[in-house]
């Protein structure tokens, strides 16, 4: 009895050990992916993207989703290459859709300004007759 | 007509001597070899992988085997990237739409194409100089390119050239702040061709440095790729994940 109540706690012992490396390994995917992410998608381009093209940019951006590099799944074992691959993919189509909807707004906030200042421009005019 | 005679061996042996550079002259087709790749991950750890390198232009064939730290085929297709764990009978199929960057390409590139493929990815050359014993050559990005990709591609690129052996390979961007830099080393000889058996890659990004080095054995070039490597596919019997990028 005491030999299997010793047998229970080195397993339990050696499961918590156990449990936050395979646990940190698969945040590692996660988190690595991220990185990746932020340092290979354009936020020029996706900027742009909504500046010029509007909604149309914004939606294409969460449409398209970047492609993680061959070289981040080299090594790795399949359950990572699963976690890395959709992190990378859900975060790269973050990153798009915030930097598009910036351009969209700033695409906007430009016509707004303009609009008042034309308004503005043939009010004066107006009034000056 | 005596002058004519006498002159004539040496025209016949200088034809035959620029004949047989013509003829050495050929081309790397298929290169395979051996690779262990060291990734810093901090200064006191260190993650490594190794395998075999399959690569061949004729046939079309870029595959890599890595038998460590898990055993994992990637086979490249164009514009497909199938991963197979024989171990694990898992299976993905990755469709892009664009071809992949290639891992491992930065060693065939210097070797293959004379400005490292730079002229294909639309970097225009700037300037050559000699500087002690290099001589270094400065390509930029084309403007049309830069304006579309200039977060995603560096601005400038230095190529370090020994005698014809390129040694380092630096990118830097439109500030002359370095983004990467890679050192070429113990290069082996192939015709008129060097191949470095050695590549440190040091990578900046937002204050952060990475460092990869990359060994090469047992290189074989012009080689013809065994039969079970050309057929080499994922059995019809294990389930693939699809993923489109």
């Amino acid at each position: 009895m005491k030999s299997l109540k010793l047998i229970l706690i080195i397993t339990l012992i050696m499961s918590l050990v156990s449990l936050p490396v395979f646990v940190y390994s698969q945040t590692g995917a996660v988190a690595q992916a991220k990185i990746d992410a932020n340092k290979h998608v354009s936020k020029f381009l996706w900027f742009g993207a909504g500046c010029l093209f509007g909604l149309i940019g914004v939606g294409a951006a969460y449409l398209i989703a970047p492609n993680p590099p061959a070289s981040a799944l080299l090594g790795k074992d399949a359950d990572w290459v699963t976690l890395y691959t959709d992190a990378y993919r859900s975060e790269g189509k973050r990153i798009q859709g915030k930097y598009a909807i910036y351009g969209c707004l700033t695409n906007a906030l430009v016509y707004i300004v303009y609009a008042v200042v034309v308004v503005a421009t043939t009010t004066s005019t107006v009034s000056s007759y | 007509m005596k002058k004519k005679k006498y002159f004539l061996p040496f025209i016949i042996l200088s034809i035959l001597i620029n004949l047989n550079i013509l003829y050495s002259y050929k081309g790397i087709n298929s290169i395979i070899c051996n690779f262990k790749k060291e990734t810093f991950l901090s200064p006191l750890k260190k993650e490594i992988v190794k395998g075999r390198i399959y690569y061949s232009s004729s046939d079309n064939i870029f595959t890599i085997l890595v038998n460590y730290p898990v055993n994992q085929n990637l086979i490249f297709k164009g514009k497909i990237m199938n991963i197979y764990y024989p171990d694990k009978k898992r299976a993905f199929r990755i469709k892009s739409k664009v071809p992949f960057i290639l891992p491992f390409f930065e060693a065939f590139m210097g070797v293959i194409e004379e400005d490292f493929g730079l002229g294909k990815l639309g970097y225009k050359f700037v300037t050559g100089k000699k500087k002690k014993n290099l001589f270094l050559t400065y390509w930029e990005l084309k403007p049309e390119i830069y304006k579309k990709l200039k977060n995603v591609m560096p601005f400038k690129f230095i190529l370090g050239k020994d005698k014809g052996k390129l040694i380092f390979v630096e990118s830097q961007d439109k500030n002359g702040n370095l983004i990467s830099k890679l050192s070429l080393k113990k290069h082996i000889k192939y015709k008129i061709f060097y191949f470095p058996r050695e590549i440190i890659n040091i990578k900046v990004f937002r204050g952060r440095t990475t460092k990869n080095i990359i060994y090469y054995s047992n290189i074989k070039f012009n080689s013809p790729i065994p039969d079970k490597i050309k057929n080499l596919k994922i059995p019809d019997n294990i389930p693939v994940k699809e993923v489109e990028w």
